[in-house]
């Protein structure tokens, strides 16, 4: 495991690396165009180039599948930057937004899959990590609904190379829009489907922006059970999946418990429990925890992959991905319009 | 990619985390753990 993690790690410091020497550059030669990249990008993008070109090789892939913990641990850990009645506020208006995303972006996915003709199990697939929260969605659903394994690498492919043209494309439209740093941070974390790259398409507007991306996404993440309940129950009512006994047991095997965590740190961060600069070293814990996650998801991304089953998933992914940003932007301007967020 | 996921292994990721996260939270509010730049 330790080979892979030190990629994880060696990628993220890269990427911090580079950051720095760009802005040292930048200063020193301001006629020169040195590309103005933040760490997290660099991590992303450096990773996406390792996996894509040279390959992770099996040494190293027990240590990258631990990207998922480094992400949930940043996650927990910037629980402590919250106030709790700002993640009862926010939080319950994410749930709100969310149950309306979920209906609208659900019903789009499956028209798509219609119109397009997918396999059934592929839109599912699809409509789970679209809606919900990319790769972890799908995987929870993968062992209830049973899809091919082909269809299962395309869908993770599709959702994490479309997250990955939104870290390019939110914060231009976000800055185009004159959005606020809560307003962007909340679109980001509901629109972008993949964890961490919607922390990343959040921050990269902002580092309050970031904090309201995790706030949604995670509000998000908290209904992975009750979607992949209900394919469950669909594709076994067909007869092609097994049965659902335990509905209240499957409700908390597939909940992020990790979102207990948030809170938890949320809950003594409000307390007064740590002092200012505790607060402080535990938020740049978090940022260390991230940079591999970042690295991670990179070298997760497989592009080849994308068109394993031809241009049709991506076609319907692009398209269902174009209308659940516009969704979610509406949902956003909505609430605020109308004086539901703060 | 044929990368494992944690998630499909007997262990809880998201309890480690959150354990992980407790324990380094008390590190830091006791003073154990120094501070932590970025």
């Amino acid at each position: 495991m330790l080979p892979g993690i030190a990629l994880l790690f060696g990628i993220g410091l890269l990427g911090k690396l580079l950051e720095h020497t760009f802005t040292h550059l930048r200063a020193q030669y301001p006629a020169v165009p040195f590309p103005h990249l933040e760490y997290v990008l660099w991590a992303i993008l450096l990773g996406l180039a390792v996996g894509n070109t040279i390959g992770v090789a099996s040494v190293f892939r027990e240590g990258v599948a631990t990207y998922e913990l480094w992400l949930k641990l940043g996650i927990v850990l910037v629980g402590a930057r919250f106030l709790l009645q700002d993640v009862l506020h926010i939080g319950g208006l994410s749930l709100a937004l969310v149950a309306v995303e979920l209906i609208l972006s659900l019903s789009v996915m499956h028209l798509l899959g219609r119109i397009f003709r997918l396999p059934p199990k592929l839109t599912s697939l699809l409509a789970i990590g679209s809606s919900i929260c990319g790769v972890t969605a799908i995987m929870a659903a993968r062992g209830a609904i049973e899809p091919e394994e082909e269809d299962t690498s395309t869908a993770i492919a599709a959702i994490l190379t479309l997250g990955a043209i939104a870290l390019f494309t939110f914060p231009a439209i976000g800055h185009a829009l004159h959005m606020s740093q809560q307003g962007y941070g909340m679109w980001a974390g509901l629109a972008v489907d993949n964890t961490a790259e919607s922390l990343v398409t959040g921050s990269l507007y902002g580092e309050e922006a970031g904090r309201w991306t995790v706030l949604a996404k995670t509000a998000r993440s908290g209904f992975i059970g009750f979607v992949v309940l209900a394919y469950a129950v669909y594709w076994s009512s067909r007869g092609l999946a097994p049965d659902v006994e335990h509905k209240g047991v499957f409700l908390w095997r597939k909940f992020p418990k990790f979102i207990l965590g948030f809170i938890a740190l949320s809950i003594l961060a409000t307390s007064g429990f740590f002092t200012h600069g505790q607060l402080t070293s535990l938020a740049n814990l978090s940022k260390w925890a991230f940079l591999p996650a970042f690295a991670g998801v990179g070298l997760r991304t497989n592009l080849r992959d994308l068109t394993g089953q031809g241009w049709r998933p991506l076609i319907v992914g692009i398209l269902g991905e174009i209308a659940i940003a516009l969704i979610t932007l509406g949902l956003v301007y909505w609430s605020y319009s109308h004086g539901v967020a703060r | 990619m044929a990368t494992p996921q944690l998630s499909n292994s007997r262990v809880n990721i998201d309890l480690i985390a959150v354990a992980i996260a407790l324990t380094l939270a008390a590190l830091i509010r006791f003073n154990i753990l120094p501070p932590v730049g970025f």
